[in-house]
């Protein structure tokens, strides 16, 4: 059976998948924690590529992170998908460049300068400064600043949204300086292209064409100015969306997404509306778990691990997070080794990247192998298009050295002035790379000494160096430098390459935020007390316990079948009314005792 | 629903072109003389959009610049074709392809543009060579090539085409194309095969064959020495792939090769109409995908649009209403998309070997009626008579050795302005694109009589491809806007139609200027020429200056020559004027009338003195009058007349118009 047919009739079995599945017109379906959305949008894409859209049209797949969209695109390779013309996989981001701007900047006027310049994050930090101190800020979050530019994008959506009003005065400020320096920012990007396709009819119909279909991912992550353009797409030509999302894993409120958006899509009379009711990840406790944090029953069902009991377990410490991170080295990671758990089945999620750091250098302490999600460099196209290479000089039949040699082209092009190339030249150019690649080969026992190699023959640092589309990139090959220059890496061969920054046999400390996606065997959260989870905050602000009840659905459900709450009574805080450090009461927090409650 | 057509192209340094720009429409006809340029125009054209051209063919050459470029590659000098598509917004093949080829005409409208580029190129090692490339939009890196070609392309239809060869070959020929787009059951065809072989056999059967093969085999295996091998006859060799390009087609019963080359022609020319013809709505459906259809929303258009052909499957309708065919292209374009792309069409000299109805018929009927865009070369004034005005592509020769071109796809035009034009335009008028210059005249004694004048003057018209029009009205504004908009140098030839007004302020016309200069007076000539110059502003910003010599200086620098009274009185006047063989000029005169006369002697003798005494406007009464006729009178004069005859603005208009020719 291929795996096609095999993905086919696993969601045949699941009514609820299969009628996501089938339909024939714009669909919104709501998919839950471990409810199967990857297999049912990529299936989804396969049948309307196969049998609903002839070529020349293609369709545009929308996710929220580079990684997801490679995911995805992988899968559908193993599907079948070979690659078309016309059809986009990528985040919303460079769907902008590629698809609107690349096309489009150059016949309408928004004050920027073609071709554009990405905004580099040096120049950008410098002229965000600048602005707030001639508008005598003292202190003002850029995240907030971005969000209020995100929400400031007019439209056709009835979602109420507030403005902040210091962070309009300086974001007006700020797009003005980026503009009339010549540059455009990742936000502007976004912005500009809405708008380009908000007033255009034109834009609206050509990208209706290429796209017939919009398939969109995590939809209520992506924001206001992607809600914007679906409603542009859908309400004014014949486009058709196929949207995928959970309100209830909505948790990047900072930047400006909120769930409002998903649902004013997904109760439109003029979409077909599914909600996934199964979780095929966890057992029926962990899901009930989750949905007693999340404070609003979902009756979702667990439809593996039948018969088998959640492990709920809650510990009290007495002072600060160090004895959370004692106890979890000395008592949890045994157990769990005794257990026959492996290391990559336990994750601990904590609210900060500095805890994370913090818990990290006790674990190598310690000798227990673990991997922090949040990574110093970018999985950027040229970091992956480097990984394509050492999967090439190792097993050629995995990767197309055309494909590689492709990328290689359009990146020296987009360098250059001349923009054309002689057929005999662009011989050449891959004979050269063809060259640097196989000489390499002989490197690529290493991959320290392996990167050098290709850095320094395809003079990598000169083609970076003043880049103004990919401005960040030279300073991103440094922090990747700097990794792979890391002791543990030392024994890595080329082969491992894509390994770089994932977790192997290893136990992952992340974020709460970044745990999205993610599952495991066991999860331990740390730090579960009131005022830290829910944070004091939430008191004034019911939308932001709203959020923060989210977050911890996340955290519990990524979960299969443990998970464990900790806390401490005692925090040892700095208090700025005396100047001095205080040792402070802390309670359990409230999802704590509602877990507790439900399950002791 | 029209097409997408090429709106704009622009030029550069190739072949007959040394910098050209031009607009054109959804139907153009293109026209010029032998040589021009008209088949490198659509070259160019291919260059870009042409499938069937090769690498090879699309790597110029030195000798592909312009002649007037001296040393071209050595002083690295470019060839650009440039082409805007217009019209492409429904398309949604043409959107999803070519969106990445946008770029914004001056007045802000979105159009497609291509590139063909000729350039010296620095190479790797640092040595120019010339390469080309084809691109989308203002990017040389998005590249037009084979791909793009599949959904955007051109067909030309050569002026020497082997129609008959072409139709004969199964690879080339039409009517397997079209069959080709139809999926035609393979079970069906395996099937017909079969009976085709079983009904060939039975002539093996006929005591005849019978006879014939033992025969053979008696004789073969004589010669052989045994019988080990069996000679027989089989009837028909049927492979069900080639049962349909066995078809062949039939005209009138009879095979197309044995039909005329022009019928053939226009067989041929309408066969590929409808081959590149948008088949959105489907004039066939199969049973069972009219079943799928019709249980779709919307379906029930089906039934009263098709009909049940015998075999169960569906036909189209002839006779469905405008409302009902949007619909249905709506429904079809939803439910069963067709992502053909689009083929313009250029055809050279359809014409050729078709009678001047055929000619009509095949422009107005096919040709005017295809939804796709067409471009055609021709020579014949029975398709530029009858074409829209604002159809016409001009190519003329700039007199430096290049080619220019005009259009009047983006002329200015009034509402109707052109209608007294078009309606006029017959046989002989279409000329009127094909000359190097035109002389416009208001009647018909001068069409006659003007071509005569020249060759006394020893410029004959013809040499120089010097057309005399003739418009029978004075409503000369249309046909010299539409000149100068094709850039044909031209005269305007009218009378000057004096007048004096009399006590009751009322003006009177055919008098004789008495020289009363208490009188008032004008001409009405000059009145109708110096409103078309205000109208078209022909004399820029200047002011029309009131002395009347000067304003007829004015007039002739426009190239507009106004007579006194009406053209015969001019040159009667004219032949008046005494010089070596005085009496000669007026005597052909009057012994013309004499010939041509109904009247009796006493008629003939008042002609005779009234044309002595100078009374010009009664003789004329009397051409008029007695049977001649003026247009008969000029006629039989023009085999008679002489130098003498010829009115001095008549000579200005065409020593004028020589003179523009010849540069």
């Amino acid at each position: 059976m291929s795996y096609y047919t095999e993905k086919l009739e696993q969601i045949s079995a699941d009514p609820l998948q299969k009628a996501a599945y089938d339909t024939d017109d714009s669909t919104v379906v709501i998919a839950g924690p471990g409810s199967g959305k990857t297999t049912i949008l990529t299936l989804k894409i396969m049948k309307l590529l196969n049998n609903e859209i002839k070529e020349p049209q293609g369709l545009a797949c929308l996710t929220f992170s580079r990684e997801a969209a490679r995911e995805f695109e992988e899968r559908l390779i193993k599907l079948g998908y070979g690659k078309r013309r016309n059809v986009f996989l990528g985040t919303v981001h460079s769907f902008c460049i590629s698809e609107i701007i690349a096309n489009f900047a150059e016949l309408y006027d928004y004050g920027i300068s073609l071709p554009i310049k990405v905004l580099p994050k040096k120049l950008e930090t410098q002229i965000y400064e600048k602005v707030l101190k001639d508008l005598g800020i003292k202190k003002f979050s850029k995240t907030n600043v971005d969000k209020e530019r995100s929400l400031q994008i007019k439209g056709m959506s009835g979602v109420k949204v507030n403005s902040d009003p210091t962070a309009h005065r300086i974001a007006v400020e700020f797009e003005r300086r980026v503009l009339e320096a010549g540059y455009i920012d990742y936000e502007g990007i976004i912005l500009i292209s809405t708008k380009i396709l908000q007033e255009h009819e034109y834009v609206r119909q050509c990208i209706s064409a290429k796209f017939p279909w919009l398939v969109i991912d995590e939809y209520q992550d992506l924001g206001k100015p992607l809600h914007e353009m679906v409603m542009a797409l859908f309400t004014q030509t014949d486009i058709k969306i196929f949207a995928v999302g959970d309100p209830d894993q909505s948790i990047y409120g900072f930047s400006g997404a909120i769930p409002d958006y998903l649902m004013e899509l997904y109760n439109r009379k003029d979409t077909i509306s599914i909600e996934l009711q199964n979780n095929y990840r966890s057992n029926q406790d962990i899901v009930d778990g989750s949905e007693v944090v999340l404070n609003i029953p979902r009756h979702y069902h667990a439809m593996t691990r039948e018969d088998e009991k959640a492990e709920y377990r809650f510990i009290s410490c007495k002072n600060g997070l160090e004895e959370q991170y004692n106890f979890f080295v000395e008592k949890i990671i045994p157990a769990c080794i005794e257990a026959d758990i492996p290391l990559e089945e336990i994750a601990v999620l904590l609210s900060k990247n500095s805890e994370c750091n913090e818990l990290g250098i006790k674990c190598a302490e310690e000798d227990i192998p673990y991997y922090i999600a949040k990574h110093d460099f970018e999985r950027t196209d040229f970091v992956k298009w480097l990984e394509e290479c050492s999967a090439w000089i190792n097993d050629k039949s995995t990767s197309s050295f055309d494909e590689i040699f492709e990328y290689w082209q359009k990146l020296v092009l987009l360098h250059r002035d001349e923009k054309y190339v002689s057929e005999s030249d662009v011989l050449l150019m891959k004979q050269d790379l063809l060259g640097v690649l196989q000489d390499s080969m002989e490197m690529k026992g290493n991959l320290k000494v392996w990167l050098k190699y290709i850095f320094l023959e395809l003079k990598i640092k000169d083609l970076f160096k003043n880049s103004e589309m990919l401005p960040d990139e030279w300073e991103n090959l440094q922090k990747l430098w700097s990794e792979v220059s890391e002791e543990k890496y030392k024994d890595y061969d080329t082969s491992k390459f894509s390994k770089i920054g994932k977790p192997d046999n290893q136990i992952t400390i992340s974020t709460r935020h970044s745990s999205k996606g993610l599952e495991f065997e066991v999860v331990v959260m740390m730090g579960m007390e009131e005022k830290h989870f829910p944070g004091w905050w939430v008191d004034k602000d019911p939308k932001a316990l709203e959020e923060s009840n989210r977050i911890c659905f996340v955290c519990v459900s990524r979960a299969k079948r443990v998970c464990i709450l900790m806390y401490s009574s005692y925090y040892n805080e700095m208090d700025y009314r005396y100047g001095e450090i205080c040792c402070k009461r802390y309670y359990p927090s409230r999802y704590l005792l509602q877990l507790r409650k439900k399950f002791m | 629903m029209k097409s997408l057509f090429i709106s704009r192209v622009v030029i550069k340094n190739f072949r007959n072109f040394k910098n050209v720009d031009v607009c054109l429409g959804h139907k153009q006809i293109i026209i010029g003389e032998n040589n021009v340029g008209k088949t490198n125009f659509l070259r160019a054209l291919q260059l870009v959009l042409d499938p069937t051209l090769s690498d090879e063919d699309r790597m110029l050459q030195e000798a592909d610049f312009n002649d007037s470029i001296k040393n071209p590659m050595e002083n690295k000098e470019e060839i650009l074709i440039e082409i805007f598509i217009d019209n492409y917004d429904k398309n949604k093949t043409i959107l999803a392809v070519f969106q990445d080829a946008t770029v914004m005409t001056e007045d802000g409208k979105e159009v497609l543009k291509f590139t063909y580029r000729f350039f010296p190129y620095i190479n790797e090692g640092g040595v120019a060579e010339y390469q080309y490339n084809i691109y989308k939009g203002n990017d040389e890196t998005k590249k037009f090539g084979s791909y793009e070609r599949k959904y955007l392309n051109i067909k030309v239809v050569k002026a020497l085409r082997d129609v008959e060869g072409e139709m004969r070959n199964s690879r080339t020929s039409p009517i397997q194309k079209m069959l080709k787009n139809y999926a035609i059951d393979k079970q069906d065809l395996e099937h017909i095969a079969e009976e085709y072989r079983k009904n060939g056999e039975k002539i093996l059967n006929l005591d005849e064959l019978v006879d014939l093969t033992n025969n053979i085999n008696k004789r073969f295996g004589m010669v052989l020495g045994n019988n080990d091998f069996d000679v027989s006859l089989r009837a028909m060799e049927i492979n069900p792939a080639k049962v349909l390009s066995s078809l062949k087609l039939l005209m009138a019963q009879r095979n197309t090769t044995e039909i005329s080359l022009g019928l053939n022609n226009i067989l041929y020319i309408s066969m590929i109409l409808q081959l590149l013809q948008d088949k959105t709505i489907p004039s066939l459906i199969k049973a069972e995908k009219y079943m799928e259809l019709s249980s779709i929303k919307g379906g029930k258009i089906l039934k009263d649009t098709y009909e049940k052909s015998k075999n169960g499957n569906y036909f189209l309708n002839d006779d469905i209403s405008e409302i009902q065919q949007d619909k249905l292209y709506t429904f079809m374009s939803e439910n069963m998309p067709i992502s053909k792309g689009v083929t313009i069409l250029a055809i050279e000299e359809p014409e050729a070997h078709l009678h001047p109805v055929n000619q009509r018929l095949i422009y107005r009927d096919v040709i005017q009626n295809s939804s796709n865009s067409v471009l055609l070369t021709t020579h014949s004034t029975h398709i530029t008579a009858i074409a829209p005005i604002d159809s016409i592509v001009h190519l003329h020769d700039d007199r430096e050795g290049g080619t220019v071109i005009h259009a009047t796809a983006t002329m200015p035009m009034c509402d109707g302005e052109f209608l007294d034009v078009e309606r006029y335009l017959d046989v002989k008028r279409g000329e009127i694109y094909l000359g190097k210059a035109v002389i416009l005249v208001e009647g018909i004694a001068e069409e006659y009589l003007i071509p005569r004048f020249a060759d006394l003057l020893g410029k004959p018209l013809d040499e120089k491809g010097i057309i005399v029009c003739n418009i029978n009205c004075t409503n000369f504004t249309p046909y010299v806007k539409l000149l100068r908009s094709l850039d044909i140098p031209y005269a305007v030839i009218t009378d000057g139609d004096y007048y004096y007004v009399n006590e009751e302020e009322e003006r009177v016309y055919h008098q004789m200027d008495n020289d009363d200069s208490d009188e008032k007076s004008g001409w009405l000539g000059m009145e109708i020429i110096e409103q078309m110059i205000n109208e078209l502003g022909l004399n820029g910003n200047e002011k029309m200056p009131d002395d009347l010599e000067e304003k007829e200086q004015l007039f002739y620098s426009l190239g507009l020559f106004v007579g006194y009274y009406t053209f015969e009185v001019d040159m009667m006047e004219c032949a008046a004027i005494p010089n070596n063989n005085s009496e000669k000029p007026l005597e052909v005169i009057s012994d013309l009338f004499s010939e041509l006369t109904t009247g009796g002697a006493q008629q003939k003798q008042n002609f005779k003195k009234e044309l002595k005494a100078g009374e010009y406007w009664k003789c004329l009464n009397k051409i008029e009058g007695n049977g001649i006729g003026k247009g008969r009178f000029a006629q039989r004069l023009s085999g008679v007349c002489m130098k003498e005859h010829i009115p001095g603005y008549i000579q200005s208009a065409i020593d004028y118009i020589y003179k523009k020719v010849d540069g």
